[in-house]
């Protein structure tokens, strides 16, 4: 471990998005620098693994203030960067191409600074510098979500009209960008009050002194906080119900939404969980955590299972492998949670990190062939898909093995990291591995729909001449849709290595290992029979309507959201601003003019009056020998 | 022929290195000064630049050295840290202003006479910044008063007369209490020395500081007293003003440092709250009166009675030791009149620039970012100065003035808090006025002009104004840990 070089990951990517802020180059010289770039944090960011040095760099900046900056690599911090490094170097290699000259400052500007950000996010050792980290991912995913700022109908989320309960199902870019915003500082300001606590309990904001402060919080406080500081990793990883945010951001680029909103920004919140639950476990005693990590894990499983509902019915290509990824989301934090309340905390995290990984490498695989699809046909719908297997034999395999790997079918390497979630989540209760399980069983049969949608339907007539994409895109994808592939093959021997490196042993629990095995398959048969007899579909469907409705507009959350909480709130502005408005005029017509009249006549005095002045002087003099003689007296 | 004797065996036993880099200053400065003229242009300016070269170099030596205090002269002299400090800023402060200057009085014709003016300026500004007895104060008040005079009316034209005759009066005025004031001071102190006070008699001491603050007063442009400035700063080539501006600030700075803090040690009660009503007043009247100011410079004009106001609250801090904090009083007011003599010098001078080129009005001003990028840059760097912008010197004078007085009157400070806001407003409308506003048809005809000496000598002295921030504060408090005397 070397911290040295792990700075140095964090600050090439943040001077480079100053040099692309500031440059004149064509677009395609700043996308190749930035490749450059980015190759050259993987590269540091492997080295701060597996260098020897220092683990540890503090900054001074104020330390009379008590201000410092300190970094730290550990196994976490370092596994996650070179995660990072990685797949955002393989994605900028696929954005070259996909984005091409409209935007291209902007776009490489933000992405260099979103790498940087989220560096900087992994190697903190500090709840501030953690939380600058985390904002500046916030500031990068709000500028690309909204990237498409013209409001491009190819762009735009839902379909469009379709309201429920009088409030638009359907999101433009800018629209997006701003819902993301939202919801996730609400969980921010929860978690920076957080913050604020612990600073004010043990006086620094390290993660040493988060022990401390754990004791001196009062008892009956304790869940209380935990929740609120627990409450941004809640909203940055889109669980239930701020999953809204993670759904409309995709009207961001393809590569944004693999990046950012599948593999990388989104876990920022499960490496939360990972980074704090093992030292809140450590700190407290049983009984004050269970209550608020019981209820968190709840929250978990609910998000699993209704978002994945919600993919089972999508029509949009990028829509379903985002409820998947807030479902999946849900399993890495309900592997943290189940770790504290099985008290195998390290177990937990090691399999919520193992498949964090596997998720990061097909869901990004399966987001980038979606973009490139997408891309060439112009149409989010997968019913308007169909038959592209014949034509885009490469992606079709690529999202494939992708595919395979998301729904748990063996040797890949989803079926292997999801299962040991499942295994922990057994050894909490059976009850909530049977919600896995089956929830594992929704996410086979949605990825096994969206596949036919897309590759095995009848051909739309519209689309026969499709292509694959240039090699710049192809090879990404293919590679990442491989590497599940591989390391599926290799995860006897590197599950070991990892757990070990986690301090803690890798199970191999058969039971549940078969078990996942069979639910996906049963489940991927199961939807292809139902979809290859489209009778029977056909003959169905139509008496599920309520329940379809119910699923294809997310649950109804966005209404229910904007009824609860925007509502109220937008009320309570209008009030505020007919004060402010009141407070406007009074103060900004009143004071100025009442000022100025002074000044004024304060300036009648200035006459040019020689004598005039010699008066001034005189009477200023006696006015203040008046003054002395009061005080000389009294 | 005895007192002649006793004379030289002062001198002689003085004559350690301190000593004789003190009289070498003066010889430097005086020769600069008298002989200047007579040598023609470029040798008056030789020798002037030389000699404010010698007298930064000497006080940074005065600086470097140990022990902290130095008596010379059977007391005539006292050299110490601190004052060095505020003399070595004042020979920057001359050294840029004299090159900004340099074209403007050539081609004025008048620039023998200002080459030797503005080293007996800084002669004055030399004797009292190291003046240890009463006559040393008063040879320096007559130096840099007379020098003033003349500068101001340099420009030879009847703006520049009326200004100088309006400045020469009102100043015989206040020599005259000045010289009650240190009659009375020698009473006081039974001696021609500044020593501290022995015989507290109150009346007579009130007395004393009554007549100190309103002569110095003058010189500051306190309120009541200030009559006179506006039209001086007002009106004279702003250039000239640059110079004054800065120069009776720092010399105000250093009469009153000398003047008021030993009575202010034997009666504080009279001291501070005398200083802390003549602090409230001025920063009042100052704001607002520069809120109605008729052109830009006028702004400045009335800008500098508030930035006097503002030193004041400083002064009242120091003169209520045991209750403020005396280090960072002292630290504040060095570096709020050393910021101040930058940024005021500065502005006035990039006033200049834009007065010649397209008038004094409001808007003649506008857009005049277009005329000129590094000269409005200079303005702007110095309002934000004069306002109190970190990281600049602005700031932490107002900060460290504030946070010394705070304890001993809060009402103070919040004054001076509401006043800064006030300030601000006529800052930034300048600033506005700069930078955002559409030009007049007249400045959109002048076009874009280069930059001459007198732009880059504002924009050092903007720039420094914000950069010594970083590194000054620290430095000033470390240097502000002894009384003066």
């Amino acid at each position: 471990m070397n911290v040295v070089a792990a700075f140095a990951a964090i600050l090439v990517p943040y001077l480079a998005s100053v040099i692309i802020a500031f440059s004149r180059w064509s677009w395609r010289s700043k996308a190749w620098f930035s490749v450059f770039i980015l190759a050259f944090s993987f590269i540091l960011s492997c080295l701060a693994f597996i260098l020897e040095g220092p683990t540890m760099l503090t900054l001074h900046f104020a330390p009379s203030a008590g201000v410092y900056a300190q970094f730290r690599v550990d196994w976490l911090s370092g596994l996650f960067g070179i995660l990072v490094t990685f797949l955002s170097l393989i994605i900028a290699i696929y954005s070259i191409e996909y984005i091409g000259e409209w935007g291209s400052t902007r776009y490489w500007l933000f992405y260099n600074f979103f790498v940087a950000s989220m560096l900087l996010l992994i190697y903190a050792n500090d709840l501030i510098l953690l939380f600058i980290g985390w904002e500046g991912t916030g500031l990068a995913s709000f500028m690309l979500i909204s990237f498409y700022y013209d409001d491009k109908k190819e762009a735009w989320v839902g379909d469009e009209g379709r309201c429920v309960f009088g409030i638009p199902m359907w999101s433009t870019p800018t629209l997006s960008g701003l819902r993301a915003l939202f919801f996730t500082r609400f969980g921010d300001t929860s978690t920076f009050l957080g913050i604020a606590t612990i600073a004010s309990f043990s006086g620094t904001t390290l993660y040493e002194s988060i022990h401390q402060a754990l004791h001196s919080i009062p008892v009956q406080l304790t869940p209380i906080f935990l929740l609120v500081f627990y409450l941004g990793a809640l909203a940055k990883s889109a669980q239930f119900p701020f999953h809204e945010w993670l759904v409309t951001a995709m009207t961001g680029p393809a590569p944004v939404s693999a990046l950012i909103h599948a593999a990388t920004m989104v876990k920022a919140g499960v490496y939360f969980a990972q980074r704090f639950t093992p030292i809140i476990v450590e700190s407290l005693k049983p009984n004050e955590y269970i209550g608020p990590f019981t209820l968190m894990l709840s929250l978990s499983l609910l998000t699993m299972f209704a978002l994945a509902s919600m993919a089972l019915v999508s029509r949009e290509l990028k829509l379903i492998l985002a409820f998947s990824t807030a479902s999946q989301l849900a399993y890495m934090l309900a592997a943290v949670y189940a770790g504290a309340l099985a008290f195998h905390v390290e177990e937990g995290v090691a399999a919520s990190l193992s498949h964090l990984m596997s998720h990061a490498f097909f869901k990004a695989s399966l987001f980038l062939a979606a973009g490139a699809i997408i891309h060439r046909l112009h149409t989010r719908y997968i019913t308007e898909m169909g038959g592209l297997a014949k034509y885009v034999r490469i992606t079709f395999i690529a999202m494939l093995f992708a595919g395979l790997s998301l729904a748990g079918v063996p040797p890949l390497l989803g079926w292997w990291t999801k299962d040991s979630i499942v295994h922990i989540l057994g050894l909490v209760s059976p009850l909530y591995a049977t919600i896995a399980l089956s929830t594992g069983m929704a996410t086979a049969a949605y990825t096994a729909r969206m596949i036919y949608y897309v590759f095995l339907a009848k051909p739309h007539p519209q689309h026969i001449d499709i292509r694959e994409p240039p090699l710049l895109m192809l090879i990404p994808y293919t590679l990442l849709a491989m590497l599940t592939l591989l390391l599926g093959l290799l995860w006897p021997l590197l599950g070991i290595l990892l757990y070990r490196i986690a301090h803690t042993h890798f199970t191999f629990d058969f039971l549940s290992l078969v078990f996942g095995a069979i639910a996906a398959l049963l489940a991927i048969t199961l939807t292809f029979l139902a979809y290859t007899s489209s009778r029977w579909i056909a003959a169905n469907l139509s008496r599920l309507d309520k329940l379809y409705n119910f699923l294809y507009d997310r649950w109804y959350v966005n209404s229910l959201v904007h009824h609860v909480a925007i509502k109220p709130f937008s009320f309570l502005a209008k009030i505020l601003r007919f004060a402010d408005s009141v407070l406007d005029h009074t103060i900004h017509t009143l004071v100025p003019e009442t000022t100025s009249g002074i000044g004024h006549a304060i300036r009648g005095l200035q006459s040019g009056d020689l004598r005039r002045y010699l008066f001034y002087f005189l009477a200023g003099v006696v006015a203040t020998a008046t003054f002395m003689a009061l005080l000389v007296g009294g | 022929m005895p007192i002649a004797a006793t004379l030289l065996e002062t001198v002689l036993s003085s004559l350690n290195v301190y000593g004789l880099v003190y009289l070498s200053e003066v010889a430097v400065l005086a020769i600069a000064g008298l002989f200047g003229p007579l040598l023609g242009r470029r040798a008056g300016f030789a020798l002037l630049v030389t000699a404010l070269l010698y007298t930064l170099v000497a006080s940074i030596l005065f600086l470097t050295c140990t022990p902290r205090k130095h008596v010379l002269f059977n007391g005539m002299v006292v050299i110490d840290t601190y004052t060095s400090a505020v003399l070595a800023f004042a020979a920057i402060v001359a050294i840029l202003d004299t090159l900004a200057a340099k074209n403007v009085v050539e081609r004025f014709g008048v620039a023998e006479p200002f080459y030797a003016i503005m080293a007996l300026n800084l002669l004055g500004v030399l004797s009292v910044a190291y003046a240890g007895s009463e006559i040393l104060i008063y040879i320096s008040w007559i130096l840099a008063a007379v020098s003033s005079y003349v500068i101001v009316g340099l420009a030879r034209d009847s703006i520049a007369a009326e200004a100088a005759i309006k400045y020469g009066v009102m100043g015989a005025f206040a020599t005259v209490l000045l010289l009650y004031a240190l009659t009375l001071n020698m009473y006081l102190t039974r001696s021609l020395y500044l020593l501290p006070i022995m015989l507290p008699d109150k009346l007579t001491l009130s007395v004393f500081v009554f007549l100190v603050a309103t002569s110095i007063g003058f010189k500051m442009g306190v309120v009541p007293f200030h009559a006179w400035l506006p039209d001086v700063y007002g009106n004279a080539r702003p250039i000239l003003v640059a110079v004054v501006a800065s120069s009776a600030k720092i010399l105000a700075t250093l009469f009153i440092l000398k003047l008021l803090l030993p009575p202010a040690f034997t009666t504080p009660d009279i001291v501070a709250p005398m200083i802390a009503v003549l602090a409230a007043v001025t920063m009042t009247y100052g704001n607002l009166a520069a809120l109605a100011a008729p052109t830009p410079q006028h702004l400045l004009a009335y800008s500098a009675i508030a930035q006097a106001g503002y030193l004041l609250v400083g002064f009242a801090g120091l003169a209520h030791l045991p209750v403020t904090l005396p280090r960072e009083a002292m630290a504040g007011v060095l570096l709020q009149v050393v910021g101040y003599a930058f940024a005021k010098s500065s502005a006035f001078i990039a006033l200049d620039y834009y007065r010649e080129h397209c008038g004094s009005s409001w808007s003649s001003i506008k857009g005049a970012v277009k005329i000129n990028s590094y000269a409005a840059l200079a303005i702007i760097l110095s309002l934000l100065t004069l306002l109190g912008i970190p990281p600049s010197l602005g700031f932490w004078g107002k900060l460290l003035i504030a946070f010394s007085i705070v304890s001993y009157s809060p009402l103070l400070v919040l004054v001076m808090v509401v006043n800064i806001a006030i300030s601000a407003y006529y800052y930034m409308k300048f600033a506005h006025h700069i930078l955002f506003e559409e030009p007049s048809t007249e400045t959109r005809k002048i076009g874009t002009l280069p930059s001459d000496l007198r732009v880059w000598t504002a924009l050092t002295g903007a720039l420094l104004s914000l950069i010594l921030g970083l590194v000054l504060p620290s430095y000033a408090l470390s240097i502000s840990t002894i009384p003066l005397f």
